[in-house]
């Protein structure tokens, strides 16, 4: 530990000359070691990030098309969108309500397996929808949903039928969506929490059984408050990943030639008003607008959260 | 409100390895009896069980199905397949894109992450190791990468790529538009893969670099021979989380790819999906499913720790 703590003080030392030959090494392959990546990097992300500030102030639709000021117009209209505002409301659902679920689910999970035979095993399981081709996903669910699919043939057949709805019809699909997004999804912060309880040492437990805590008060004065950092960092992972969630309600939504309004969400709704769609309409500016609301979002959640869940760091 | 233990077992080490083993059940066993009445646990445990045994049987489902005649899938659909001809899977592969794209997200995929690590790993290396202020400054850049969603970045993306394919038709009569999926893959990487690998150099001991620099090695040889093998582990890690993301992606490739030919694995996967409404030869669906499912299955039973572990220390800092 006090060697690192050395470590760290050097490096955040401002201005040293005398640091000796493998410092004057080091910094004479700092630019040609770090210039690539940041080249690709700055050129091919960073500009396009800020060229799309620039476009959502304009009216465009593409190459061949001479991009016209528009000032607010496309901000404007995103006010008045009706279309844009459901996917605005079902991105959000997506971020509190999934998150809820998910968080609470993990948390629970996490609790349980503590000292579960097969855990590892449990949490594999759990785990890897997570990292299969949501598109996939997406497409085996829809069948396995379908009218007449093996989920509502198996409802049928055990005599409920009052059960077997259409899971995928414009009313419904949207909360079908909400809960695969869930089942996904939470695995993967099963295993962040998995990794911030497992550091924790166990006589902190042992301590708290023998003052008679049961399991809620074991989870909300130890478990909670000594993985405190872990839960945040994994908060604002949620809060970045769930506003781009793309594919998997693509692929729930049929071939996403004209998914249905209630299943939109932002990154859906930007899709169809520039390049998706069985027509494309190009929209570019106005898409490029949507974009910048997406980031907004993003800062401005990020931000709040890190507020939200600012605590001195617990060492143990 | 700071708590401070002396002597903790564990301490806020680098090791992901170190986090990710449970603790000594030794002495706790002994109370589980106790513990297994809470009806928490009574309920808990199994309906977990069941959670996971649904995640194994919608895998087995499809699996089974692909073997299945397209019509029966919906008429009965509790039926096993009857046979195990693979007649879905070559049907899938050679009348749909699914062959050709399999090929392409290959190629794709394997040229992305190898220039991505290509380019990370010394921009990490020294980043991890800078003395400068304007490396905390750069990696500060990469890391607000990744809270830039795509969407974001898209549009200028498809318009550039548009106007450089025409350029290069125009001049060269040549162009192809999987490069540009390839180049904008590399870009799109780089922030996650380079804050991985930042954290991971970082837990090099820096005393090999300096013995190093002692028998007279320069800084690129002391990269490329002693801290680059030290960071395999690492750089291992962040090469698969790459070929997963990336083997998943989709939104980029509906965006910059239109021709069938072109497409990729998820990309043809749904062109197939279009076509089966009309078709109803479910079962090669279901094949296609397979096939774009199979190859990472195959990776997480293979390397599943890793990618564990991978994602922990990632997330974990």
């Amino acid at each position: 530990m006090s060697v690192h703590t050395a470590l760290t003080r050097r490096r955040q030392r401002p201005n040293h000359r005398d640091d000796g030959a493998l410092g004057r090494q080091q910094r004479r392959i700092f630019l040609p070691f770090v210039a690539p990546a940041l080249l690709v990097y700055l050129a091919l992300f960073i500009a396009p990030a800020t060229v799309s500030v620039y476009v959502s102030f304009q009216r465009w639709r593409g190459a061949g098309d001479r991009m016209e000021p528009a000032g607010l117009d496309n901000y404007r209209r995103l006010l008045h969108d009706d279309v844009f505002q459901t996917a605005f409301a079902n991105t959000l659902k997506i971020v509190f309500l999934c998150g809820i679920g998910i968080f609470v689910l993990a948390f629970a999970i996490t609790v349980l397996l503590r000292h579960t035979r097969g855990r590892k095993t449990l949490r594999t399981l759990l785990f890897f929808p997570h990292i299969i081709s949501p598109i996939a996903i997406g497409v085996a669910l829809g069948l396995l949903l379908a009218p007449d699919g093996f989920v509502n043939a198996s409802l049928r057949a055990v005599g409920l039928d009052a059960l077997a709805t259409n899971w995928l019809s414009p009313d419904n699909i949207f909360r079908t969506i909400m809960i695969g997004i869930v089942w996904v999804t939470t695995g993967f912060y099963v295993i962040l929490l998995m990794a911030g309880v497992d550091r924790i040492p166990p006589y902190f437990y042992e301590d708290s059984e023998l003052a008679g805590a049961n399991e809620f008060q074991k989870f909300w004065y130890v478990t909670l408050p000594l993985t405190w950092d872990v839960v945040s960092v994994a908060a604002v992972l949620w809060v970045i990943n769930s506003i781009k969630i793309f594919e998997f309600i693509y692929a729930f939504t049929g071939t996403g030639d004209a998914p249905p309004v209630s299943s939109r969400t932002l990154t859906i709704q930007q899709f169809l008003v520039s390049t998706g769609g069985r027509n494309p309409s190009y929209e570019l500016g106005y898409a490029c607008a949507m974009g910048v609301v997406m980031v907004v979002l993003i800062v401005l959640l990020v931000a709040l959260l890190r507020r939200a869940m600012r605590r001195d760091a617990i060492q143990f | 409100m700071t708590i401070k233990l002396p002597d903790s077992p564990i301490t806020d080490s680098e090791d992901a390895a170190a986090r990710a083993t449970p603790p000594p059940h030794g002495p706790t066993r002994s109370r589980c009896g106790r513990r297994s009445s809470g009806p928490f646990r009574m309920l808990g445990v199994p309906l977990t069980w069941i959670w996971a045994c649904f995640n194994v049987f919608l895998l087995l489902w499809v699996i089974l199905t692909a073997f299945r005649n397209g019509s029966e899938i919906f008429t009965d659909p509790f039926q096993l397949p009857r046979s195990l001809d693979p007649k879905n899977f070559t049907d899938a592969w050679n009348s749909s894109d699914l062959g050709s794209g399999f090929m392409n997200s290959v190629v794709i995929v394997a040229a992305a992450a190898t220039t991505v690590i290509a380019l990370s790993a010394p921009a990490a290396y020294v980043l991890s190791r800078g003395q400068r202020r304007s490396s905390e400054l750069i990696t500060m850049a990469f890391v607000a990468g990744m809270g830039i969603p795509m969407q974001a970045v898209i549009i200028p993306v498809f318009v550039w790529m548009q106007n450089i394919s025409t350029y290069m038709y125009d001049t060269f009569g040549w162009w192809d538009e999987r490069i540009s999926l390839y180049l904008i893959y590399v870009a799109s990487s780089l922030p996650f893969t380079v804050y991985l690998l930042t954290g991971f150099f970082r837990s090099l001991p820096r005393e090999l670099e300096e013995a190093a620099a002692l028998d007279g090695c320069s800084s690129f040889r002391t990269f490329r021979v002693v801290m680059l093998p030290l960071a395999r582990p690492g750089i291992v890690t962040a090469t698969i989380l790459l070929v997963i993301s990336l083997w998943n992606e989709t939104l980029l490739a509906l965006v910059l790819i239109t021709e069938t030919d072109k497409y990729t694995l998820p990309q043809a996967l749904l062109g197939l999906y279009g076509t089966m409404q009309y078709t109803s030869n479910w079962g090669g669906l279901f094949a296609g499913i397979v096939i774009v499912v199979l190859p990472i299955i195959a990776v997480y039973i293979w390397l599943g720790r890793r990618i564990v572990e991978g994602l922990t220390l990632g997330a974990g800092k």
